[in-house]
């Protein structure tokens, strides 16, 4: 999956508009897990809708396997879905309330034509056992299992039709501690047998960094770092990066950080600049930050930053 | 000073079975106490106890006193006055408790005149000495906006500063921060920091984010079932918890560069 100059703006009012995400450059590669952070508001889910042909690309290009798939027309999303499927944040909201665990998870197989419905019906013990279920489940209705089974036939689901690419915006965010513990090994566990090709989505950096091989940090819907995984703590250098990092309580740190006093009102000015967009938050910026938009310039292998104080 | 005595307080619904079990505790002038556990334990129940806020069909036994009185046989107009002024309460969506058609400004105003602040200039004054004191540079726009104008994060800072105007003597935070971002999340709770060191006020705060309730909090209990499984200073509570409940609590934390999530993939 390539992302080459992904735009999408909202129109606001009449003359007014809304970009939402800005010029986003990301390579993913079969097998790889790739992340992508960031607060509300940055477009970071935009990004994994437009991916799934959930809503429409403004401007740039996305190429799936080399092929141009960013203006599909309908019959043939439905060939791009076979092999992107998406999980979201509340499972809940994803379920027919009336309809069985048995006949959400075979819907998929039937609907791509993968498997008849009694053949379907056959392999629901084993799409129950692989996110560790047991297969009396199937019988159940969504509402009598807890938010963290709900979570898993989902998964089940999206992986019943051996897509390509799974895509998981907030997955867990809605869950407690242990239950999103479990649901991450799980990821990872499923991410080894069936080389899984992963983007997930997320605002805890210390989650999204669990899961995934490269990260890349987005703000006010640009991208402003992309880094390996294992560098995050230490190579990390874009000032929005280290203030992420700074934000991210540890039961280790306790009453030892230091926490810089913001105001507030300075995050909303970012967005409607020419400029870099973390610019009035930012500490180090110079007069350069708000007469331009810094690029993505690669420092390292893998490790991309647009900043112009860093990347000196 | 005691400021909160709960001994002893259980909450049912219908009968069923209870929703906060037995739970005793005590909070003193300058307190910061965390409550965490997971959804339905019984951490929130036990916080909209403490200010008789119990939904209809709740019953409550046992023992709830505030500054030596029992909130139970507080009649209405007395529990009224202590809330708000003595006592505040801040929610997770302080945005949703706001009139959607009122100004901030004027909601503000009202809120003061209720609980007694007669002068209209000293409400002015005050009002815009808390928005700047929260780091909202610009009080002006702040209080002639609607709530909506507001992003989640300034509508949580409005809110903390109405809840701090009067100085009360305990705030009670129902996981405050979990709708807003993270670095907003880090202010937030720097701020209710500051305010404990300037006002000496103490503070519940209910949150299921076990590395914030480290952050802040002098003490730490744990609810697990509507019982208050462990109780005790913070760094005992995560460097030798004794409950086994805490225990595995304190293990699903993911921390960033976790070891062992990490080694699962490689």
């Amino acid at each position: 999956m390539e992302l080459k100059g992904l735009t999408k703006t909202f129109p606001v009012g009449k003359h007014d508009s809304l970009r939402a995400v800005r010029s986003v450059d990301l390579t993913l590669k079969r097998g790889e897990s790739l992340g992508i952070v960031g607060e509300s508001g940055c477009g970071k889910s935009t990004i994994a809708r437009m991916v799934a042909q959930l809503t429409d690309v403004s401007d740039g290009q996305i190429l799936f396997e080399g092929k141009d798939v960013t203006y599909l027309p309908r019959p043939r999303r439905r060939e791009l879905w076979r092999n992107v499927q998406m999980v979201f944040q509340d499972p809940y909201s994803v379920f027919s309330p009336r309809m069985t665990v048995g006949d959400f998870l075979t819907e998929g197989l039937v609907h791509f034509g993968i498997a008849s419905r009694p053949q379907a019906r056959d392999m629901l013990p084993e799409l129950l056992g692989r996110v560790e279920l047991p297969s009396e489940l199937a019988e159940r209705l969504p509402h009598q299992l807890s938010g963290g089974q709900q979570q898993r036939v989902v998964i089940a689901r999206a992986l019943s039709i051996q897509p390509k690419l799974l895509i998981l915006d907030e997955a867990t965010s809605a869950l407690d501690v242990s239950v999103q513990r479990q649901i991450l090994k799980l990821l990872m566990r499923l991410k080894g047998e069936m080389d899984l090709t992963m983007l997930f989505i997320g605002h805890d950096l210390a989650v999204v960094r669990s899961v995934t091989d490269r990260i890349a940090v987005m703000y006010a819907g640009q991208l402003v770092e992309e880094l390996p995984g294992e560098g995050l703590r230490e190579q990390a250098s874009h000032p929005y990066t280290r203030r992420l990092l700074g934000s991210v309580f540890s039961t280790n740190d306790r009453g030892h950080k230091q926490i810089a006093i913001e105001d507030l009102s300075l995050i909303e000015r970012g967005r409607k600049l020419e400029g870099c967009p973390y610019q009035p938050r930012c500490a180090e910026a110079q007069a350069q930050c708000a007469r331009e938009c810094p690029k993505l310039n690669y420092i390292g292998e893998g490790h991309g930053i647009a900043c112009f104080a860093r990347e000196k | 000073m005691e400021i909160l005595s709960i001994s002893n307080y259980s909450v049912s619904y219908d009968g069923s079975k209870s929703a906060v079990d037995a739970v005793s505790l005590s909070v003193s002038q300058g307190d910061i106490l965390s409550i965490v556990g997971e959804s339905g334990s019984g951490k929130s129940t036990l916080l909209h106890g403490i200010l008789g806020l119990l939904p209809r069909g709740a019953s409550a036994r046992g023992s709830m006193k505030l500054f030596g009185r029992e909130v139970t046989r507080m009649d209405e107009r007395e529990r009224r006055t202590l809330c708000g002024s003595s006592v505040s309460m801040i929610f997770q969506d302080t945005g949703r408790y706001m009139n959607p058609i009122a100004r901030i400004g004027a909601q503000y105003d009202e809120f003061l005149r209720i609980h007694g602040m007669i002068d209209k200039r000293q409400r002015r004054d005050l009002q815009r000495e808390m928005l700047l004191k929260l780091h909202l540079t610009d009080p002006e726009r702040v209080l002639s906006a609607y709530p909506f104008e507001l992003s989640g994060g300034m509508r949580q800072r409005v809110g903390i500063a109405m809840a701090m105007s009067l100085r009360p003597r305990l705030l009670l935070a129902d996981e405050p921060t979990s709708a807003l971002d993270v670095t907003v999340q880090a202010q937030v709770i720097r701020q209710m920091m500051e305010l404990r060191a300037s006002t000496g006020t103490a503070i519940v705060l209910v949150t299921h984010n076990i590395g914030v309730a480290a952050y802040l909090s002098d003490r730490i209990g744990v609810m697990q079932h509507g019982k208050l499984v462990e109780l005790g200073d913070t760094r005992d509570v995560i460097e030798h918890p004794c409950h086994e409940y805490t225990r595995g609590l304190l293990d699903a934390v993911v921390e960033i560069d976790d070891e062992r999530l990490i080694a699962s993939h490689g």
